[in-house]
């Protein structure tokens, strides 16, 4: 039979076992936050403006709009204007030529349209913008081919 | 042994959670960075999430959604054939007649197509963590049958996951808000998401949640609200320009965009305007839609909705033999319960403030995640670390409340800063420690004093009193003080700086709130009082060192400046304080110009630059033999600096 001081020294012992395993999990909890926090800031940095510039795009959007019904030349220089300065923040456009593949990765697809071969992009709704090889802002809305 | 993950698996989203560092951390997607996943999947080409979703309207019948609706129940069952109204994949009888989908000739299981949305959510927790990750805890509805929650344990094992547990949405909810540690005993989950409405009574008993009762509409969400927006603005714009917009598709889904985007800003403000330039055309010219929707009017559209809610509200505590009031807590689930009309429906119903502070879109992957890390002997209070509930500071010249150590601020910390004498030849100086968030020492709570002496008499700023802050892991505070010079150190141990009453934190950081703008004030008036007798100790000095170099009639000027700037120090505005060291500060400039115009011997330009340097310091010329520390000892640093 165990004596009561014996049992009291074995409970301590479990519990001393049972802190360091608390101490390494947030020991180990916190340096992996730590890591992870580096890489992150890292993406932060480069991709900030992101948030930023995709409330613009919209605006952007529809000067094009605009132009496309006022062909007004001043208005095309602003617009170019406009995208030399996303271009600046790093990003490009995405924006498919007819005929081209439906690709998941960068486009959405918001309307099938029957005829032409099927899976093939048949018309840009918006165009989209990505950073160059880094992860897409907006993706670009297109009306794809449904075959006959 | 790996962590295991919390995973809602939603109708419409689903979320992944896991326990780090003792607290519940959202895990974003790796695609999108974005912290829920759409619960979609097109299973040929194996595409999950956002990716699937993209794609859905090229391949409808192969891109299966709202696959929970299916899991686990038969063909036949009413469920199901509503499902298979609304949807426009295939849904066949099975093996048993368990209700399936056919995509492009193969059947796949709702358990299978679950599994694909599990591995995503896996891949994502994996990719995150660094680590593999073997088990989880997943979420199911609360009126989830035996069959039902056995099929969702079959999508996890598929997945490659040991599911730890199944647990009920409301419960992971409750959990998220702690309230198994809490004294509520009957609590309501109203969870209102993007096409479900649930609401579930449970109870509290011996740290167990029991689910009294449950009861929803399986057919009412959130898409149902963007709707009628949708609808509304569909028929004004038809009455101004007689133009459909639903028959240009791509001017219906910009309608459709901007209708959600107005009701998720009208959550925050009470009017939004709803702007898209070039919508379509009519007769060759550009039609542009352009309306305002106000919060009133949108409450207006939907009232119906959020009324529609409240019968299955009434049935369920009806069922639990309780009456609104009976209820404890009330806990808001879905993204719906942002809306403000709808946090006010339910707490005009139960009488009572629903908790709403946890992210209504994750609370239940985070009470998932939580119950997950209670498996996996993660969560123990004796981890939970306390935080400083109010900042700790030090009595710094002019009776400021400088701060060491802000507030909610984890334990155990420390903090270091340097400090100085504010007057000549000082040779003790005073540590006074305060507890609060008001600028002036004098309006917080006082926790204890402490005097370090035998510091060397040297001009003021040239001290340097090292002042140590360290909070230990039990709340203990101990405030040491030490003159670099001679190494004398004096310290102060003070229990009790963490452990304030709930109340007495509040009282004090209310009472902050309420005296902000005055306190601001005192504390302006203080600096220019500082800045004041800081220029004046420059022009002194200045004198002092030009000797007969700066010529009679510009030192005259100066000392008249000075004098002036005197008189005022101690009754002056802050205004009338500024404009007198500012006169003084441009009168000493030209000690050094006439200087430079005479002699110009490079040791008056050096001390020129010194001068000019100097004001930036914060002190006063009070003759007291106090601590003050605050200047540093040469230029620019106002306050003490950290030494690491």
């Amino acid at each position: 039979m165990m004596t009561k001081a014996k049992m009291r020294v074995r409970g301590k012992g479990d519990t001393v076992g049972e802190l360091k395993n608390q101490l390494a999990r947030a020991l180990a909890d916190y340096d992996n936050i730590r890591k992870r926090t580096e890489v992150e800031r890292e993406v932060w940095e480069k991709y900030t403006s992101g948030k930023l510039l995709v409330r613009f795009l919209p605006v952007l959007d529809n000067l094009e709009s605009a132009q496309i019904h006022l062909k007004d030349g001043g208005l095309a220089i602003a617009i170019e204007e406009f995208k030399k300065v996303l271009r600046e923040e790093g990003l490009e456009e995405i924006k498919p030529e007819s005929g081209e593949n439906f690709d998941t990765k960068i486009h959405e697809a918001v309307e099938s349209i029957s005829g032409g071969k099927k899976g093939q992009v048949a018309e840009v709704v918006t165009v989209g913008w990505r950073y160059c090889n880094g992860p897409v802002l907006r993706f670009a809305k297109i009306k794809v081919f449904g075959g006959k | 042994m790996s962590k295991i993950i919390g995973i809602d698996l939603g109708t419409t989203n689903s979320v992944v959670a896991v326990m780090e560092g003792g607290r519940p951390k959202v895990i974003p997607a790796a695609d999108t960075g974005r912290n829920v996943t759409p619960s979609v999947v097109e299973p040929i080409k194996n595409l999950v999430g956002d990716v699937a979703k993209r794609q859905m309207i090229l391949n409808p019948k192969n891109t299966i959604y709202s696959i929970k609706r299916l899991m686990g129940r038969r063909s036949g069952d009413k469920e199901v054939d509503k499902t298979k109204k609304m949807v426009p994949y295939e849904v066949k009888s099975g093996k048993d007649g368990a209700a399936v989908v056919e995509v492009e000739g193969k059947t796949f299981t709702p358990q299978e197509i679950s599994s694909k949305i599990l591995i995503k959510l896996k891949k994502d927790a994996e990719n995150y963590l660094g680590e593999k990750v073997e088990s989880a805890v997943i979420t199911v509805p609360a009126y989830f049958d035996d069959a039902q929650r056995q099929a969702t344990k079959q999508a996890g094992e598929i997945s490659g996951l040991k599911v730890e547990r199944i647990i009920n949405e409301p419960t992971a909810a409750a959990l998220a808000y702690g309230l198994d540690k809490k004294n509520a005993h009957k609590i309501a989950v109203y969870d209102l998401g993007g096409g479900t409405f649930d609401i579930s009574i449970l109870e509290l008993g011996d740290g167990v949640f029991e689910v009294k009762a449950t009861n929803g509409d399986t057919h009412l969400g959130g898409d149902d609200f963007d709707e009628r927006i949708v609808e509304y603005i569909v028929t004004e714009f038809k009455k101004d320009n007689v133009v459909d917009l639903r028959a240009d598709t791509q001017a219906l889904q910009r309608v459709r965009d901007a209708a959600e985007k107005a009701k998720i800003e009208l959550s925050a403000a009470n009017e939004v305007e709803i702007n898209q330039p070039y919508i379509t055309q009519k007769d060759g010219q550009p039609l542009h839609l352009t309306m305002k929707l106000t919060r009133s009017k949108l409450e207006g559209l939907v009232e119906d909705l959020i009324e529609k809610t409240m019968k299955p509200v009434e049935s369920c505590l009806k069922d639990a033999k309780l009456d609104p009031h009976g209820v404890d807590e009330i806990i808001l689930v879905g993204g719906m319960t942002r809306m403000p009309k709808v946090i006010e429906s339910v707490k005009n119903f139960f009488g009572k403030e629903p908790n709403k502070s946890v992210n209504p879109d994750e609370v239940v992957a985070v009470g998932a995640a939580i119950q997950a890390g209670v498996l996996g002997g993660e969560v123990k209070d004796i981890l939970l670390l306390d935080v400083t509930p109010l900042t700790l500071a030090i009595e710094t010249l002019g009776s400021v409340a400088t701060p060491m150590i802000p507030r909610n601020t984890t334990v155990p910390t420390s903090k270091t800063e340097v400090f100085s004498t504010a007057a000549d030849n000082q040779t003790q100086v005073e540590v006074h420690v305060t507890q609060g968030e008001r600028p002036m020492a004098a309006d917080n709570k006082s926790l204890g004093k402490f005097i370090l002496d035998g510091v060397p008499p040297s001009p003021r700023g040239v001290p340097q009193i090292e002042v140590t802050f360290d909070i230990d892991a039990s709340g203990i505070l101990k405030v040491t003080a030490k003159d670099k010079a001679t190494g004398k150190t004096q310290n102060i141990t003070i229990t009790g700086a963490v452990g304030l009453s709930d109340d007495e934190v509040k009282r004090m950081q209310e009472e902050a709130e309420k005296h902000k703008e005055e306190d601001e004030k005192k504390a302006q008036q203080i600096k220019a009082k500082n800045s004041a007798d800081a220029m004046i100790v420059t022009a002194e000095k200045a004198l002092k060192d030009a000797g007969d170099k700066a010529p009679k009639d510009v030192k005259e000027k100066v000392e008249e400046k000075v004098k002036a700037l005197k008189d005022i120090l101690e009754s002056g505005s802050k205004e009338d304080l500024e404009i007198k060291t500012k006169e003084l500060s441009d009168t000493l400039s030209s000690v050094g110009q006439a200087m430079y115009g005479s002699a110009g011997s490079p040791q008056g330009g050096q001390q020129e630059q010194s001068k000019k340097e100097e004001p930036k310091e914060e002190t006063n010329g009070e003759e007291k033999k106090e601590n003050r520390k605050g200047e540093k000892k040469e230029e620019k640093v106002e306050e003490g600096e950290v030494v690491e």
